[in-house]
Order: structure tokens, then C-alpha cells, then sequence
């Protein structure tokens, strides 16, 4: 090796060179994993894949969209390929995009690409967090994205039964008809049984709108509504009032219920009569007469403001005690007086007085046949002057009698 | 009145027995039977008419009040009879006595005086009395026989208040007739007196009574409703001033019950009145002013003649 002097140096030049390209090789060695690592990092930069909404909460039975954003910063343009990495049980996750099941998507270098994820719910899953992680993979790179789905009942909105006219007017014995609409907000059918909690002796009745039938129940799609009558006929002898009445439509999932209101105006029946029926009186001219009346109130609403008025002759007076009622209640009757006094100059015989009841809504009368009597006060007086004659007779025969 | 009115039973009897046995009595009897029957029998053929059509609601009254065909009724022939036959029995009373010269003897006898004059009034009130009631029962009777139907109480009441508003109307001229044959010696003279103040009362008072209203309150075109009406109180008070007014008022009112006033009435007096009838007592009410004044009248005549006669100077003729 020595007789190759050159060939020393020539082998001290190689060695450097080797050693040289050792530490190169270690620095390399070393450096290698390392620098995989960079490559990674810097992949994260280049492919993204996300969504605005990243929680949201659902309810059981939904489906819902995410729209997903694929962002391609570094790479050259390529194909991604998309998937559902991890999804509940049951759950059924898929990539949408116009309308089309989609699996890959071309994303130009640094541009980016919408698709959205749509994710279908079992309505049987109950109540929790959940999640969903769906992947974006490029040729060397890819990324995943973790969405938080919180299912609640809660939100599930309720059923709805809303009355168009909640409350009506109307007399006693009428039948009351109502507007109401039943929708059902849930996800699935649902049979709603109806009823209503009505006092004795009240009829309920329910009936789909424009049809006759009677209904007990009724089932309905989701998100569906049906316009039900309920015709609700109060009993005969109702009270005036107002009256609330609930319906309910019960489904096994919810009860829903609204309350109805009728008022009763009542039925106006007053009736003026004596106590004993008898309608005739008796009186003398000029000779104020009293008179016992009963007044009846015979319908179902208490009257208000019964005045008193009559028809007499001319010169005539009937004056009424009380000359009015404020309230005459249901049912019930009032004594009352009446006044009849003749004109002074009437003559003996029989009149008609007519006297009447009357409220705004009703009224009664009666025709009174009164008699008028002429006063007897003359009649003594005749009596008297023939006495007095008698006596002047008497007077006479004692004074020119003893001849 | 105890041993004041000594005799008077025997003048009573006396004067009742002339009456009865006297030809003008007689003729007096069947002239009042001939035309009360006759007009009530021509009545009662007009009733069964009428209870066909109108139902039977007093229908008895109407015996005396309805004039069947040709024949007055039987009010208002008694109406007319009745002053007649007062007079008739009363004209001649004391003046005839006298003329034929009894009065003095009569006087003469253990009585007193008034018994002459009480005993011929109270012998003539019987006397009418009793043709009257026997009268009354035998138009009844007859009416009974044709219409078929008996009275009712009330009816009954009321035909028994008619007989005796017509004693009291003829025993009111018989005592006028009384005093007039106390005033005038003549016996044709009282009858003829008799007569022209019965003709006078009857029938030229109501004419009087009718000009003097007419010129009180005279009714032409602006007659006010209020002159009318006076015009007719004016007519109708004087008229009243006679009995036999006084006697056609109460007779009608009392047999017909649906008489309910006798003066004018306006027409708001009838506003309101029912058609009716009147109950007896607020008919017998409604004449009793009538009543009274008939009576009055009947007594006051009485104690004139009475006096008058007491009075007067008899010498035996």
C-alpha cells in the first residue's frame, strides 16, 4: 500500500470522503423519521376537510345535512376520496352532492369543493351523544373530521290541536259547533283518540270536517293535520253560562288538549200572572184597587231590568210596586203589586187593563178584567133622604093627626 | 102608631071592597091583563127566535122588555098604562065623597080624620099592589109556558124590583090624584087636571127639555164635543124632572142588565169597556137615585094632600 504513495493520498481522499458520506448516511438515518414527521404536518395543511356546524342537536327520526368543505392547499390536484370512518349502530351516513350518492371527489390544488353528509337517525335512538367521523384521503394525504350529534326527545315538537274559534255564543238548547285542527308533528303515524270532559247531560261529538261520521279516533301521518267539528249540544235546561269544556286527542306518544268555551246566553221566558190565575178584579170608581201579581221567570238566563207597564182606559192610573226588578233569576218568581184606580167618573161595568212584564229580550201580559162598582155612598145618602121624609111624614101625622 | 089611627083599618077595608066591587076597576083590570098579556105573549114569540140566535142569557127579562111584532112591549105599554090607572083610581078620591055628600057623614063616624085620607091612599096602593103582582106572575107564567126556560134568581130579583118601581110609580099618581081631588070640587075638573100634568110630564116636558138645551147650548156644525155634551145633560136633567122619565131610566136598567150608564158618555169613558153585564146591585146602584126621587116625590105629594086636607074646613053638604 506504501509503494503507492499516490495512492495514500489517494486513499486518505476516499476515506474522507466515505466518512463524509457516512455522517451523511447518519445524519440521514437519524434525520429520516423526523423528517416523516415534517411530511405530516405538512400534509394536515394541505387536505381539510370540515363543516361550520360541527355539533348540532337532532332528534330521533331526523335526517340531517352537514355540509362538508374539502380543502385542497398544497397538493396537485387529485382525487379524495371520502368515507364514513366511524357511525352508531343503526345510523346510515352518506355524501351528497347534487343530488348523488357520492364516494370521491376531484379537488383542484388549492381550490376546495363542497359535498354535504347526510346522516339518518333511527327514531328509536335514544337519548345521548353521539358521534360521527368521516374521512378525507388523497393520495398521501387525508384527514378526518369529527361531528358531535346530541340526540334529545325534547325536541321532537308536540302534536298540535288548535280550535279556530275557541269560544261561541249561543241560546240554550242550540248546539255549539267548533273548528279545531289536529296536526301531528311527530315523525312516524300516530292514532289520536279524542274525547272531551263535558258536565251531565252534555253531548260531544267528533267529526272529520265536511263529513258526517262520528269519530272516536282518528289517525293521522307525520306532519299532517285534519280539521275536526266538534259539535258540543249542552242539555235542554241549561243555566246561562259560560262554560269550559277540554278536549283532548290522546296518542300513545303524547296527549294533546285545548279547551273549548260556551257560553250560554239562555233562553228568555218571563211570565206575568196572579197568584191564583184568577183575572178579574173588582173595584170601585175612583177607588184605588191592589192587586197581587206573580212574575215568572221560566227560561234559563236571569232577566235583567223588568219593567212593569199597562195599558188602562183613559184616565186611569196603575202604578207598580216595585216599579221595576233589577234581576229576576232563573227560575224563580216575585210577588208584585199592581195599583188599579178607575177614573172617578167610569162607569159601572166591566174594562180591560192590560198589564205587562217586559225585559229588552221578552214579555208577558195579562189582560185584567176589572169590574168597576159604583160607589154605595150614594145609595145611603137616598136611603137617608127617605128616612128623612119618613120622618117629616111622621112629623106631619103627630101635628095635624088629632083631628 | 096605636090609637091615632083609629078607623083606619075599617077605612082601609072599606075603601079597598068600593075599589074591588066598583065597575071602573074592572075595566081598569082587563084593560092592563089584555095588554100586558097580548104584549107579553107576542114578546115570548119573538124570544124563541132570538134564544136560537143569541143563546138565553136573560132571556126571561126579555119577556118584558121585547116588543114581538106589532105590539109595544110590556114596559113601556105598563110605562103608559101606568099614570093613567093611578089617576083612575085616585081622581075622585075626597071630591067625589064630597059631591055626594058621604064625606060629612064619613066624618061623622068615631074616626079620626086622617084615617079618610090614609086609608083611600093605602087602599089604592093595594089595590095596584096586587094587580101588579098577579099581573107579573101571570106574564111569568105565561112566559114559562112558551119559552120554556124559568127564571133565574137574579131574573126573578129583577122582575120583583120592576113590579115594585111600578107600585111606587102608580101610587105616585094616585096620590097626585089625591091632591087634586082635594084641590078641585069638580071631579072632571082633578081628571082632567090629572091628565094634562101626565101628558104634560110624559111627554111635553121632554120636548121643553129639548128647546131649552137647544137654546142653552145650541148644536151646529162648530158645536164643540163638549156642548153636545152639555146640550144632552141639560135635555136629559130636565127631563128627569119628570117621573115618568125617572120610571123608563129605572125600569130599563133594571131589566136589562147590560145597561151599564143612563147620561151621555163620552167615547173615553168606553175605552177599555167590555161589553157586559151588570151584576143586580150595581144595576139596583145605578138607579137608585131614581129610586129615591120617585119615592120623594110620592111622600111629598102624600103630606101635601095630607094637610091640605087636614086643613080644610067640611061642612055636612
Amino acid at each position: 500500500m506504501r509503494t503507492r504513495i499516490s495512492s495514500k493520498y489517494c486513499s486518505k481522499k476516499i476515506l474522507l470522503s466515505f466518512t463524509l458520506t457516512f455522517l451523511i448516511l447518519i445524519f440521514q438515518a437519524v434525520s429520516v423519521p423526523f423528517s416523516t414527521e415534517m411530511n405530516a404536518v405538512q400534509a394536515q395543511d394541505v387536505l381539510t376537510i370540515s363543516t361550520p356546524y360541527s355539533g348540532i342537536t337532532v332528534k330521533a327520526g331526523e335526517t340531517v345535512e352537514f355540509p362538508l368543505d374539502i380543502e385542497n392547499s398544497g397538493m396537485s390536484s387529485q382525487n379524495i376520496n371520502l368515507s364514513v370512518k366511524s357511525i352508531p349502530e343503526g345510523w346510515e351516513g352518506s355524501f351528497e352532492g347534487r343530488g348523488k350518492k357520492v364516494h370521491q371527489i376531484f379537488v383542484k390544488n388549492k381550490n376546495s369543493q363542497s359535498v354535504d353528509l347526510k346522516i339518518q337517525i333511527p327514531s328509536e335512538t335514544p337519548e345521548g351523544n353521539y358521534q360521527v367521523i368521516v374521512a378525507a384521503s388523497g393520495k398521501s394525504v387525508s384527514d378526518t373530521l369529527t361531528l358531535d350529534l346530541k340526540v334529545k326527545k325534547e325536541t321532537e315538537s308536540q302534536g298540535k290541536l288548535i280550535a279556530q274559534y275557541p269560544e261561541l255564543q249561543g241560546a240554550g238548547g242550540a248546539s255549539f259547533k267548533f273548528r279545531v285542527d289536529l296536526t301531528n308533528n311527530r315523525s312516524k303515524d300516530q292514532s289520536y283518540s279524542l274525547g272531551a270532559k263535558v258536565p251531565r247531560g252534555w253531548e260531544v261529538s267528533f267529526s272529520p270536517s265536511y263529513e258526517n261520521k262520528k269519530i272516536a279516533s282518528i289517525s293521522l301521518e307525520p306532519d299532517k293535520s285534519q280539521g275536526l267539528d266538534v259539535e258540543i249540544r249542552p242539555p235542554e235546561q241549561v243555566k246561562a253560562g259560560k262554560y269550559t269544556i277540554p278536549i283532548t286527542a290522546v296518542s300513545p306518544n303524547e296527549q294533546l288538549s285545548t279547551e273549548l268555551k260556551v257560553v250560554i246566553t239562555g233562553t228568555y221566558d218571563i211570565n206575568l200572572t196572579t197568584p191564583t190565575g184568577r183575572l178579574n178584579v173588582e173595584s170601585y170608581a175612583g177607588k184605588e184597587k191592589v192587586t197581587t201579581l206573580i212574575v215568572e221567570n221560566n227560561g234559563s238566563a236571569d232577566l235583567k231590568d223588568v219593567k212593569f207597564s199597562s195599558w188602562e182606559p183613559t184616565n186611569w192610573s196603575v202604578t207598580f210596586e216595585p216599579e221595576q226588578l233589577d234581576v229576576l233569576p232563573a227560575g224563580e218568581s216575585k210577588e208584585i203589586k199592581a195599583y188599579i184606580k178607575p177614573d172617578n167618573k167610569a162607569i159601572a161595568g166591566d174594562y180591560v187593563v192590560k198589564l205587562t212584564a217586559s225585559t229588552p229580550e221578552t214579555s208577558s201580559d195579562i189582560e185584567l178584567r176589572t169590574m168597576v162598582k159604583t160607589s154605595t155612598v150614594w145609595g145611603i145618602v137616598g136611603i137617608l133622604i127617605i128616612v128623612l121624609l119618613i120622618a117629616g111624614l111622621s112629623w106631619t101625622f103627630k101635628k095635624y093627626g088629632r083631628r | 102608631m096605636g090609637m091615632g089611627q083609629t078607623g083606619l083599618g075599617v077605612l082601609y077595608r072599606k075603601e079597598l071592597a068600593d075599589h074591588i066591587k066598583s065597575k071602573r076597576f074592572v075595566i081598569i083590570l082587563l084593560l092592563v091583563a089584555v095588554t100586558g098579556l097580548g104584549s107579553a105573549y107576542s114578546a115570548a114569540q119573538g124570544i124563541q127566535q132570538a134564544i136560537a140566535q143569541e143563546g138565553n142569557k136573560f132571556v126571561f127579562l126579555r119577556l118584558f122588555t121585547s116588543s114581538g111584532g106589532s105590539l109595544p112591549s110590556f114596559l113601556s105599554f105598563i110605562s103608559f098604562l101606568g099614570p093613567l090607572i093611578g089617576l083612575a083610581l085616585g081622581f075622585d078620591g075626597i071630591n067625589g065623597e064630597r059631591s055626594r055628600g058621604t064625606l060629612s057623614r064619613l066624618l061623622a063616624q068615631p074616626i079620626h080624620r086622617d084615617a079618610v085620607v090614609n086609608g083611600k091612599f093605602l087602599a089604592g096602593i093595594t089595590v095596584l099592589a096586587v094587580m101588579l103582582i098577579s099581573l107579573g106572575l101571570a106574564v111569568g107564567g105565561l112566559g114559562i109556558i112558551m119559552i120554556g126556560i124559568p127564571p133565574t134568581f137574579e131574573e126573578l130579583m129583577r122582575i120583583l124590583i120592576f113590579i115594585f118601581f111600578t107600585i111606587v110609580y102608580m101610587s105616585l099618581w094616585l096620590a097626585i090624584s089625591l091632591l087634586f081631588s082635594l084641590l078641585f070640587r069638580q071631579t072632571a075638573t082633578s081628571a082632567l087636571a090629572g091628565i094634562a100634568l101626565w101628558l104634560f110630564l110624559a111627554v111635553f116636558l121632554s120636548l121643553l127639555a129639548g128647546l131649552v138645551a137647544d137654546g142653552l147650548f145650541p148644536i151646529n156644525d162648530q158645536a164643540s164635543i163638549s156642548t153636545a155634551m152639555y146640550n144632552q145633560q141639560v135635555r136629559q136633567n130636565l127631563s128627569r124632572l119628570s117621573p115618568t122619565q125617572l120610571y123608563d131610566e129605572a125600569t130599563v136598567t133594571i131589566l136589562n142588565p147590560g145597561v151599564r150608564t143612563l147620561g151621555p158618555i163620552l167615547p173615553s169613558q168606553l175605552e177599555g169597556a167590555i161589553p157586559g153585564i151588570l151584576p143586580l146591585g150595581q144595576s139596583l146602584l145605578l138607579i137608585w137615585p131614581h129610586l129615591t126621587g120617585l119615592i120623594a116625590i110620592n111622600m111629598i105629594c102624600f103630606t101635601i094632600a095630607y094637610i091640605y086636607f087636614m086643613k080644610q074646613e067640611i061642612r055636612a053638604g
